[in-house]
């Protein structure tokens, strides 16, 4: 019995200390519009947030994640600021997330950055660059020289099913039993 | 008791062991039943594929481009994915051919054809709006040519119309279509033909018997053979990924099961899309009506079969060396 409530014991005292001490308040985020343009400011707004504190805006999607800045929340949790998208930001589908200082996820939207084409094709835009310009304006069917992601492990456990695919089905093919209707 | 005969009793597997042709088990009696091996490929390869894939028109570029680069294993499952697509058309093109050349349309079995002939229309319908998920310049002149395509054929062409709502993108509608309206579609009509297998029996001749489970068996072993052949091809010739797609221009050629298409549009501007299609369609839903006893109708359509898949043939090869051309009036990009 003494053991049983030991147990219990650390097992709470593991939970407690595996829990925040102080959770963030969730906030909500209102950028200005959810199409983003690479090279333009955005204002964002914030509220709900924890107030005095601090929130880091980042944008995450396939292509990466980017620091757009850190904000100051006033004392009922609002903020209000512009930031600066990055010129090189690919195009896509992004998550604007604030966080809080410590990492933790608070506020989150989603929204798309433009097609560098498409602005392109509107006229050159600032921090474009020679590449991407070309890339927007000549369409083309060659392969993109992407090296796919083959990490080692992955090769070698493909080539084993491949093995044991081909071999268990040769194995089938080779045996000679043949059932037939009994007479 | 053993395993097997727990199972037995449990399941019911002893329906299987019913009587078949032996001739069924040669590998021209198998070509369908591979088709499907493909599907299943597709389906959970594809079904994986979902999680990373971005069916937005500002995104289906960039997830593409993730999934190749960063994703190991969904890498790998996409490859498998076009793979087992190629290889689905291949097999089902040798199924028609075996089931055409063995008459295997003629009555009681017109329904059976004409569930295969509709099957066949959905694979072509999968791997159209397959080939317009990438957010590529392929993918982006495959739906420059299915709008042109929805406009000529009026009101029947209206889903592909992107003026159909303003309120989802044709790329979305189309990533629906090939996730869940095409594949409901095929499973559906899958479950009759499967039916219509099973009720009337394979075409094949002979007074030599064998039991459905041997048949199984050695299908199980080809089965395997084809997804190590699919695997293997994968990993060696990765699928590729083109240039973000840039409309109004027309600058590569389709998917290569669609290239007869491509030949027919050459030689005969946009009419050529709906006349090939139209003539190899109209073909496969006659074949039955005008082909019902041996005679001088009997040997017309089967000449004129081998006549159009030969066509077909040539009219790939001919499109995959041809100079490209544009179709729709737009700029070659300096071609």
């Amino acid at each position: 019995m003494m053991t049983m409530t030991t147990a219990f014991a650390a097992l709470a005292a593991c939970v407690i200390a595996a829990s925040p001490a102080m959770p963030h308040e969730k906030g909500v985020l209102k950028p200005a519009t959810r199409t983003l343009m690479p090279g333009d400011s955005l204002a964002i707004g914030g509220e709900k947030f924890t107030k005095k504190d601090e929130v880091i805006l980042v944008l995450l999607g396939v292509n990466g994640r980017v620091e757009l800045g850190t904000v100051p929340t006033d004392s009922v949790g609002k903020f209000r600021r512009s930031f600066l998208v990055p010129a090189t930001l690919k195009s896509g589908a992004y998550r604007l997330i604030a966080e809080a200082i410590d990492g933790d996820e608070v506020a989150t939207i989603d929204v798309v950055v433009q097609a560098m084409h498409a602005m392109a094709s509107a006229g050159a835009m600032p921090g474009m660059t020679h590449d991407m310009s070309q890339m927007a304006l000549q369409p083309t069917g060659e392969r993109l020289p992407l090296v796919p992601a083959r990490p080692p492990a992955v090769l070698i456990s493909l080539a084993i099913l491949i093995v044991a695919c081909a071999a268990g089905g040769t194995l089938l093919l080779r045996q000679p039993h043949v059932q037939t209707p009994e007479k | 008791v053993t395993t097997r005969s727990w199972l037995d009793e449990r399941l019911g597997l002893n329906a299987l062991a019913y009587e078949i042709p032996a001739r069924a088990n040669r590998l021209d009696f198998m070509l369908g039943a591979l088709t499907l091996v493909s599907l299943t490929l597709l389906a959970v390869t594809g079904i994986v594929l979902t999680q990373f894939y971005d069916p937005s028109p500002i995104g289906a570029h960039g997830s593409v481009q993730f999934i190749i680069t960063s994703q190991p294993v969904a890498s790998i499952l996409r490859d498998v994915h076009v793979w087992s697509a190629s290889a689905a058309l291949v097999l089902v093109f040798a199924h028609l051919l075996a089931v055409f050349l063995r008459r295997g349309f003629r009555s009681p079995r017109e329904m059976l054809w004409w569930s295969g002939v509709v099957l066949l229309a959905l694979l072509f319908g999968l791997a159209f709006t397959g080939t317009a998920l990438r957010g590529d310049q392929e993918a982006a002149e495959a739906i420059a040519h299915a709008v042109a395509g929805a406009k000529l054929a009026g009101s029947v062409g209206a889903l592909l119309r992107p003026d159909f709502t303003p309120s989802v993108s044709l790329q979305s509608r189309l990533y629906a279509m090939h996730v869940s309206v095409l594949p409901l579609a095929l499973l559906g009509l899958l479950a009759l033909h499967l039916w219509l297998v099973r009720q009337l029996g394979v075409s094949a001749g002979g007074p030599s018997r064998a039991l459905f489970v041997t048949h199984l068996r050695r299908l199980a072993g080809v089965a395997l053979v084809l997804v190590a052949m699919v695997a293997a091809i994968a990993v060696a010739a990765p699928a590729g990924l083109s240039a973000p797609g840039v409309e109004g221009y027309e600058v590569t050629k389709p998917f290569w099961p669609f290239l007869w298409i491509y030949a027919a549009e050459n030689l005969f501007g946009m009419g050529g899309m709906m006349l090939a299609p139209g003539l190899l369609f109209g073909f496969l839903a006659l074949a039955p009506i005008v082909d019902r006893h041996n005679g001088r109708a009997a040997r017309v359509v089967r000449i004129c079969g081998v006549a159009l898949f030969v066509l077909m043939l040539a009219a790939i090869l001919y499109a995959a060396l041809a100079p490209g051309q544009s179709h729709l009036g737009m700029d070659m990009g300096g071609k």
